[in-house]
């Protein structure tokens, strides 16, 4: 896989794409995150271990996944 | 002062899709690109009208915005679906953008004889933003000239109620 130098991608380009790439990305990351927490509760893991790999408590990992995932 | 009201029922239905909209983004605000697809949503409606574009045509767009702004920074991914609900109770609070709009929308109302808010001119009110502006920005990654939309917008504002 190619790597980027982010900044110097944002160099010069209009600072509008470089916004709307940092919403996207957010948009991403729940969206991978969701994916993730459940297919670690579908393999066993623990709320704690989740959390753990999500650098969070476990808490916060279940109080956001808890009710939907279980 | 006069009222400006847009009728309730059709208040209630743009304000909570333009919100449904945002939730789906990710976003925690309502903003003018939220808007303007809560408006797309009534099929046959103003803004599906006087843009010739759906809903459906709205939402790739947007997300052709998405992938377009990731791979200028040099990231290649494609969003799948919408974002996973989040704990946001009630309705999402507007942009600083949106508000404006909405403000637009509300002085176009206030020349019409019942100053009533309709979606035309909230459709005309997201039209007149300035650029950069993310609804402006979503009209023409549609290939829609906005000055043509804007200028049917207020036209259908002013003709129908």
């Amino acid at each position: 896989m190619e790597t980027t130098d982010i900044a110097s991608a944002i160099d010069g380009d209009e600072p509008r794409e470089a916004l709307r790439a940092v919403a996207a990305l957010r948009l991403l990351a729940d969206q991978l995150e969701h994916r993730a927490v459940l297919s670690a509760r579908e393999a066993g893991w623990s709320w704690a271990q989740i959390g753990d790999a999500l650098g969070v408590s476990r808490q916060a990992i279940h109080k956001r996944f808890g009710k939907e995932i279980g | 002062m006069m009222r400006t009201r847009l009728s309730a029922d059709a208040r209630a239905s743009v304000m909570r899709a333009a919100d449904a909209e945002a939730r789906r983004r990710g976003r925690r605000r309502i903003g003018t690109e939220d808007l303007l697809l809560g408006l797309l949503t009534e099929p046959g409606g103003v803004a599906s009208t006087v843009l010739g574009r759906d809903i459906e045509a709205a939402r790739s767009a947007s997300a052709r915005l998405d992938t377009r702004a990731l791979e200028a920074v040099g990231i290649r991914a494609e969003l799948s679906g919408p974002a996973p609900s989040r704990r946001m109770r009630g309705r999402l609070a507007f942009t600083a953008g949106a508000r404006s709009a909405f403000v637009r929308a509300v002085r176009l109302a206030q020349q019409d004889h019942t100053g009533r808010v309709t979606a035309a001119h909230l459709t005309a009110g997201v039209l007149s933003a300035r650029a950069p502006d993310d609804a402006i920005a979503l009209v023409e990654a549609m290939g829609v000239d906005v000055a043509t939309a804007l200028e049917r917008a207020t036209a259908s504002s002013l003709g129908t109620q």
